[in-house]
């Protein structure tokens, strides 16, 4: 029996998502972006128990993972997240790097709780699909999204 | 004119050419983030399913075990062709490579899940073939 997908979706802040706008502060090259989206098209496909090393992430504890990835100067960018059970979804919740062993921000695990609960409160207010990688919410077609790179 | 076989999905191949993909630069990014990913994600699985250590495989391709380590490293992105071959004979499974379009590349996005991404080994694959195998029926006319 193949497995099931799961939906991909990504907290809202300031009325976009907080990942999306990241990519878009943060600069994120069209390579970095790539290496993401497929390293997310993988897990997606993978079971929870199977999100962990070489896969391209980790549970931290506490209902929280971590998603790695590079960029061109190897520059270890890291996104922090949750499962949404109800929703079949992984949501992811904030963003950070990993330098000298160490993440970034240093509170990387409160945030991940205290966003977690916000989203089992409301998640369709707090959460939305990222990037059409949901096949239970419709497709977004509006011109805001990440979807489009200038 | 070669036609486009969506496989299950349309939806997610509109959404890749419509938007993702539709940016070259990007979409020859994914395609190489594909290639260093994928075969480093599908050399582990199959030597798991194998049940064979790194250590064992490293001893099979004549190397050390952090060499099989970083072969099964997604951010490696340096697997020869040569080694790859060795792998796939280690495995006794068979090495495709080719070009293709990107609508083959959407197809195999959809399909990365563990099933998806082993390699049976010829020799149980021989078994299985051998075991459906109906025996050969000559056609006859007679009873016609």
């Amino acid at each position: 029996m193949h497995f099931r997908k799961w939906n991909l979706h990504e907290q809202i802040a300031r009325g976009g998502g907080v990942v999306s706008a990241w990519i878009v502060a943060d600069r994120l090259t069209k390579k970095a972006q790539a290496r993401l989206d497929r390293a997310l098209d993988q897990l997606l496909q993978l079971p929870k128990q199977d999100w962990h090393k070489p896969n391209p992430a980790s549970a931290l504890g506490n209902h929280a993972y971590v998603i790695r990835f590079t960029d061109e100067s190897r520059k270890q960018w890291r996104i922090f997240g949750h499962f949404h059970d109800p929703h079949y979804c992984f949501v992811m919740t904030g963003t950070g790097f990993e330098k000298d062993d160490e993440y970034e921000p240093e509170n990387y695990l409160e945030l991940a709780k205290s966003n977690k609960t916000k989203c089992d409160e409301d998640f369709q207010g707090y959460t939305k699909p990222y990037k059409n990688r949901c096949n239970t919410c419709p497709p977004r077609t509006d011109a805001t999204s990440s979807l489009r790179r200038k | 004119m070669q036609r486009v076989h969506y496989g299950v999905n349309k939806a997610v191949f509109q959404i890749k050419f419509r938007d993702e993909w539709a940016d070259q630069e990007y979409r020859h990014a994914y395609m190489e983030a594909a290639v260093e990913q994928g075969i480093a994600w599908q050399i582990k699985i199959n030597r798991e399913a194998r049940k064979i250590s790194q250590s064992a495989m490293a001893a099979l391709l004549g190397t050390q075990q952090s060499a099989v380590s970083r072969l099964e490293d997604p951010e490696y992105g340096a697997h020869s062709l040569d080694t790859l071959k060795k792998v796939a004979n280690i495995f006794d499974c068979a090495l495709l490579v080719r070009l293709v379009p990107y609508s083959v590349l959407a197809r195999e996005v959809e399909c990365l899940s563990r099933e998806d991404l082993f390699a049976e080994s010829f020799g149980v694959e021989s078994e299985k073939i051998a075991n459906e195998n109906m025996p050969l029926r000559r056609v006859s006319y007679e009873a016609q």
